[in-house]
């Protein structure tokens, strides 16, 4: 594959399109140039569109799955709510459905995003939601490829009619034999046969993710829609996985994912297995747990970020800054607990036990004061 | 004032900087041990020149001794109630500073940002396929002023069809740093030009459009940095319709004549340096080192000036209390001391902090981080398309020693 510029922009060919469910559809993407740029799976592409009242409107869709030949995305048609059935159908989706034939061409940027699989060797959950599966999947595909980390595919939708790409997974579990799959079904239908089709319905619930998964350092990977999200990581909190072995990315509107008082000790209890120090050489460690001890809430740090300041931003808090380049103090804040490091040496370092966020980077788990 | 040594130029000229930076006044400049003195008129007026990289820093980030708020930010002496009627975060120390920068910092933040890249491709793709049709332009016209005013109102709420008028504006008030005569009465001004900023009657007229458009946010807030300062609140007090007013100039000409200064420069800079961009191709790794290339010779203000608020001491030189003391930008970008061999354009230059965001502190540029997307983008784009630049006539510079703008660039596509 090649080295991509990641901002720029790429010519696309349509070169198929697989109905995978009710309503979703696979699309087949060639670039019309030279090969399919290099992806991390989990990331995204970025299409634009203009409506009809001249407003661009852009959505970022995951890989499901790719080669050096094309890439594939997995969309959903959004049609209106039921009980709203005169709001407009999600205009990108029913571009793709709707209008988007074989051999059309299509402009995208990327392949782009935060949430990857990340290399270690630890075994892997991937949980996913509806059609939030899609970035689940291209992860699935590469630790098939690898063959060395035991993988458990998890996924819940609404039932048989909206279930996209099982017969994918089932046909990966032939070659790869470390791979698991679980299927939840929130409402099945009588066609829909428990026991291959799916193995339980309702929700996943915090019991079937611990009979399903034996005691082991696994990294969770997430994706689907908020109260989806919000659950799992619930369910994780309360069975005392590290906030650091648990990776996310919402399909539609982002929100936190908040800690709710009462279980914060949970996530404190130690996980009962190996430790970031035995880490095979060459593997990451866990990401270090930035808590912001004065909003309540702590979140892995993201090694993307060039630092605390932006990483603060992208939780929605608005520490104060002017210069963003060490050189003011506007950004100073002290640091409760854990160390920082500066990648880029401030002018001036602040006195002992405060950090210019906007240059430093954790050294470890932090707790800082915002 | 026997011991001052009064500088060779005048650097109160602004025709000094009729064909671009001055280099040779400047080098000689940072060659001069201590501060050098210019003389304004014959009471006694004039000011200090900071021209060496570590000085500048020094004064930037000293804002208790090297005020704002104290004086005017540019040369020319104005009365207090000037002062007041024209300030903006620019004209303050912290905390006023701080206070008002925090109503628009979320604005300017990398998580909000980065939401114009695509426009900025988009906008930029077709302006570069017209000029690539017409087989060349003046870019000035033609890209540069467009894109970054285009930003700048997209993000206050400005809507389309006013951009040409803004751009009008802001050039006639750049033309008032230039010491020739404007119509005091143009755009309906009634105002006393000194009590003005930029002592231009286009302040009047960027005042007006501020207004009016606040109201109209007001009554009916969108998702806009307009509705947001005239509905927020610093410390439980909403902004004075005054402040607002000021703001919003200060935003409109930051966020517009600057970039494109720049967005200028790295033509200029691509016509006389094919093969450094060349290397971009194979290496667009580069491009953000070459952004910082561009903004150093750029240079688009070419000074802020501070007024001491008591006596001390810079670079050897003893500064009284009250006295200006200008920083210019545009000679620290070219310091011996900072930069190896500081007029070679290198697209690998290794990391070299520079002053052309300002010299540090709180003053830094907001907009740092949307001027380098916009030339990112602008100069990915370029590349795309593998354009070449050939400059067809002489630039045309800003007849200004504030800004670096440049007023005309004609270029053909070879």
């Amino acid at each position: 594959m090649q080295n991509h510029n990641k901002a720029a922009l790429i010519d696309f060919l349509v070169t198929k399109i697989v109905c995978e469910s009710e309503n979703i559809r696979s699309f087949y993407l060639r670039p019309v140039r030279g090969e399919c740029p290099e992806y991390t799976p989990g990331e995204y592409l970025v299409f634009e569109l203009t409506d009809s009242n001249g407003k661009k409107i852009k959505r970022e869709y995951s890989i499901s799955n790719g080669s050096k030949q094309q890439l594939r995305i997995t969309i959903k048609r959004e049609d209106p709510p039921l009980q709203s059935p005169d709001l407009p159908a999600g205009v990108m989706s029913e571009y793709f459905h709707q209008q988007l034939q074989v051999g059309d061409s299509l402009i995208a940027y990327g392949p782009v995003g935060k949430f990857k699989l990340q290399s270690s060797a630890r075994p892997v959950v991937l949980l996913g939601g509806g059609v939030g599966q899609t970035p689940l999947l291209a992860m699935a595909h590469a630790l098939a490829e690898q063959g060395t980390r035991a993988t458990t595919f998890i996924h819940a939708c609404e039932n048989g009619a909206v279930h996209a790409l099982g017969a994918e997974i089932t046909a990966l579990k032939q070659s790869f034999k470390l791979l698991r799959s679980y299927v939840c079904y929130a409402n099945p239908r009588s066609c829909d046969r428990l026991g291959s089709d799916y193995q339980s319905s309702g929700f996943i619930s915090k019991e079937i993710l611990q009979s399903l998964l034996v005691l082991d350092d696994y990294e969770f990977y997430l994706c689907g829609p908020g109260p989806f999200m919000q659950a799992m990581y619930n369910h994780l909190q309360q069975l005392g996985v590290d906030d650091g072995r648990i990776f996310y990315e919402f399909f539609g509107p982002a929100t936190l994912l908040k800690k709710a008082a009462a279980t914060v000790e949970a996530v404190k209890l130690p996980v009962p297995t190996t430790a970031a120090d035995d880490s095979q050489p060459g593997t990451d460690s866990a990401s270090p747990l930035i808590t912001f001890s004065r909003s309540g809430f702590a979140v892995p740090w993201d090694p993307e970020f060039e630092n605390l300041l932006e990483f603060a931003e992208e939780q929605d808090l608005m520490p104060d800054f002017s210069c963003r380049a060490g050189t003011c103090d506007t950004c100073k804040t002290k640091i409760l607990q854990g160390q920082v490091s500066y990648p880029d040496e401030p002018m001036a370092l602040p006195e002992e036990g405060y950090a210019l966020i906007c240059c430093a980077i954790p050294k470890g788990s932090i707790s800082i004061d915002l | 004032m026997p011991d001052r040594q009064i500088f060779t130029a005048d650097l109160n000229d602004a025709g000094l900087f009729d064909a671009g930076i001055p280099q040779d006044v400047f080098s000689g400049m940072r060659a001069t041990r201590g501060l050098v003195w210019t003389p304004i008129g014959a009471a006694g007026d004039g000011f200090w020149s900071v021209g060496r990289f570590a000085d500048i820093v020094a004064v930037s980030r000293d804002p208790e001794t090297f005020s704002s708020a104290a004086g005017h930010i540019q040369i020319y002496s104005i009365d207090d109630d000037a002062l007041q009627a024209r300030a903006s975060m620019i004209d303050m120390d912290p905390p006023d500073h701080s206070r008002l920068r925090r109503l628009v910092n979320p604005g300017f933040i990398p998580k909000n940002i980065r939401d114009y890249v695509p426009i900025v491709r988009d906008r930029v793709s077709l302006l570069l396929d017209d000029i690539i049709e017409q087989g060349g332009a003046d870019w000035v016209t033609a890209l540069a002023k467009p894109i970054p005013i285009g930003i700048i109102c997209d993000m206050l709420g400005v809507p389309e069809e006013d951009h040409d008028y803004m751009i009008e504006l802001t050039d006639y008030l750049v033309a008032g740093t230039s010491a020739r005569p404007l119509d005091p009465t143009a755009y309906g001004n009634t105002t006393p030009l000194r009590l003005l900023p930029f002592n231009s009657p286009a302040a009047h007229g960027l005042t007006e459009y501020a207004r009016a458009l606040g109201e109209k946010r007001r009554a009916d807030p969108r998702d806009d940095m307009v509705s947001k300062l005239v509905t927020a609140e610093i410390d439980g007090q909403r902004m004075s319709d005054e402040e607002y007013c000021n703001f919003f100039r200060l935003l409109i000409f930051a966020g517009n004549e600057t970039t494109r200064s720049a967005m200028s420069n790295l033509v200029i800079q691509m016509a006389r340096f094919p093969e450094q961009f060349a290397r971009l191709k194979q290496q667009p790794e580069l491009i953000p080192s070459a952004v910082e290339e561009v903004v150093r010779f750029a240079s688009p203000i070419l000074y802020f000036r501070r007024t001491a608020t008591r006596d001390t001491v810079l670079s050897g030189t003893q500064i009284k209390k009250g006295e200006k003391v200008v920083m210019w930008y545009c000679s620290g970008n070219f310091d011996e001391q900072q930069f190896e061999n500081p007029q070679q354009f290198r697209v690998d230059r290794p990391k070299t902090v520079h002053v052309g965001y300002g010299g540090g502190g709180v003053h830094t540029c907001l907009g740092s981080g949307l001027a380098r997307l916009e030339l990112k983008v602008l100069l990915e784009e370029i590349l795309k398309r593998d354009m070449q630049f050939t400059i067809t006539e002489t630039p045309e510079y800003v007849h200004s020693n504030f800004v670096n703008g440049i007023e005309h660039l004609h270029v053909k596509l070879s």
